[in-house]
């Protein structure tokens, strides 16, 4: 097997920002307090991600917004080197996080601060936050993208 | 008293293919058109005896390239007189749209139902008229919302799903070039392919990274075509002039979330519901299967069908398409005897579909296999967006 490029940039200002809906909003807007927010039930506790409107575990509309550890391990990763939006420029590292209050509730993400060849499956990480400038567009939400780095020791 | 099944109701009375090619610069209608009245002649018919239409995706105004014509233009310009009509992108996967007009005809609405697929994002792309994926979008919506601030495109979701299958099934990069050298290989004997000279397993090592571990020739090639099928009543298997395809079994289920990154388990795709839901329909068995045409958008979903399918174990796709010997022309299992989309052209879909009747009905040319097929099997679909999987026997 091939070894993966030993580079890959976390920065990439210019990236395409989410509309937000109503009942997405706490998500993408927790990281200007530095939180991770995930819907969860109140009924059955079950995580929900990307937010909804009934709850995916037990059809319950109880959902409320809890603030999680932030920490999780990479479920899957890859290492991106083709240039597809002119605003993010490769190589990075897309991957998939599964969450430490529950693993099968999963996000979407970049890895930062690490080199693509270290990464391994299951390896311990942590979210932190960029904000991607805005385009000039006269919304004034305030949009955090949660990426994760290599957690810090136990 | 047991039901009906719609399947024994019906027959693949045609087939057809326009003119294929990387970039035609022709108008996408006029390469429907072409398709849909050879698949009617290919079926014995008159277009005045079209009383149904059925399209993946329908019109549509976004992704220049995507969508060549919808039901209303086609109608139009065929001048047809219709009993029933359907079209749409949110179905079981790309044939979903035959399994509609299947059902269709088995609850008599309609007795001959023209479907197509149509394309040209060979065009499209090369003329410029194909945004990338969020070219000048500030903000995007829908469930790219979650995808493109990462950067995240399918290629990059496949590069996870190649990935986690190295890591948890021990899936090598030599493995993962068995389809795509393969089918080149197949490819060789169909004119209608995009690309047609072989390549060689170092040629697939060497090609460059997409994303690591995914590689140029893991992803199928956008091109110009269309595609059409005829499916009618099964009383008119007699007045065809070949053999009439019948269809053993159809699955269509998908018991997941339809976003490929939030699926139950991030080594499979949704041909895990639909091939076991075919499988419920029938008493044939993998071992039954002579010929398999199986969806190769990103090589890896090939080897997930080939797993969902029951031809080998769950991880064990690598080891069964290694070397290409079992999945060769002369093989137990011969896959993808057109190219597939990998060297035949991204005709989503449906070009698995016309290959496997063409191989069924003994009449696919140079690339027939020796001993004719009774029974093949097509698996099309990807990812976690819901897929179909359809077995198909000999008249």
């Amino acid at each position: 097997m091939s070894e993966p490029p030993t580079t890959a940039t976390g920065d990439s200002p210019r990236r395409p920002l989410p509309i937000v809906a109503d009942h997405e909003r706490p998500f993408w807007e927790g990281g200007a307090r530095g939180e991770l927010v995930v819907q969860r039930c109140r009924e059955c506790g079950g995580l929900n991600h990307p937010p909804t409107m009934r709850c995916r575990h037990d059809g319950s509309a109880e959902l409320e917004w809890t603030v999680l550890s932030g920490r999780g391990h990479v479920e899957g990763w890859t290492v991106n080197q083709h240039q597809w939006l002119p605003g993010v420029p490769a190589p990075y590292v897309v991957a998939l996080v599964a969450l430490a209050e529950d693993p099968s509730t999963r996000l979407l993400t970049n890895l930062v601060g690490i080199d693509p060849a270290e990464i391994r499956d299951g390896m311990e990480v942590q979210v932190t936050f960029v904000r991607p400038e805005p385009p000039d567009d006269g919304l004034d939400d305030d949009v955090w993208l949660p990426l994760f780095a290599p957690a810090a020791g136990p | 008293m047991t039901p009906a099944r719609f399947e024994d109701a019906v027959v693949i009375s045609g087939v057809a293919q326009s003119e294929i090619g990387r970039r035609l610069h022709r108008d996408p209608r006029a390469l429907t058109v072409e398709a849909c009245v050879a698949a009617v002649a290919d079926a014995g018919l008159r277009l005045d005896e079209i009383d149904g239409l059925s399209t993946y995706p329908g019109a549509m105004s976004v992704g220049p390239g995507f969508s060549g014509a919808g039901v209303r233009e086609i109608h139009d310009l065929l001048g047809l007189d219709l009993a029933w009509c359907s079209s749409g992108s949110e179905v079981p996967g790309q044939l979903g749209a035959v399994v509609n007009a299947m059902l269709a005809v088995a609850g008599g609405l309609a007795q001959h139902v023209l479907c197509w697929r149509s394309i040209w994002e060979g065009t499209a792309q090369g003329s410029g008229r194909r945004e990338g994926y969020g070219a000048g979008q500030g903000r995007v919506g829908g469930p790219m919302a979650w995808q493109l601030p990462y950067g995240a495109t399918a290629a990059n979701l496949a590069g996870i799903l190649v990935n986690a299958r190295m890591n948890r099934f021990g899936l090598t990069r030599e493995q993962l070039g068995a389809v795509p050298v393969g089918n080149r290989a197949n490819a060789a004997l169909n004119p209608a392919a995009i690309y047609r000279a072989p390549i060689t397993l170092d040629d697939y090592l060497e090609a460059r990274m997409v994303s690591w571990p995914l590689s140029l020739y893991d992803c199928d090639v956008p091109c110009d075509g269309a595609t059409a099928v005829v499916v009618s009543r099964r009383e008119h298997a007699a007045a065809l002039d070949h053999p009439a395809v019948h269809v053993e079994a159809v699955g269509c289920a998908h018991h997941d979330r339809f976003m490929w990154e939030y699926g139950e388990d991030i080594t499979r795709i949704s041909s895990r519901w639909s091939a076991a839901a075919m499988w419920d329909r029938t008493d044939l068995r993998p071992a039954d299967v002579d010929v398999a045409q199986l969806y190769d958008g990103f090589s890896i979903f090939t080897h997930c069908w080939l797993e969902d399918l029951g031809f080998c174990g769950v991880g064990e796709a690598g080891a069964f398409v290694e070397g290409g010997t079992t999945i060769a022309r002369d093989g137990a299992l011969p896959l993808n005897t057109d190219g597939g989309q990998l060297s035949g052209g991204r005709l989503h879909g449906y070009g698995f579909l016309h290959e496997a009747c063409l191989q069924v009905r003994g009449q696919a040319g140079a690339r027939q296999l020796a001993s004719r097929p009774q029974v093949a099997v097509v698996g099309v679909g990807a990812a976690n967006s819901g897929t179909t999987a359809m077995l198909l026997t000999g008249g």
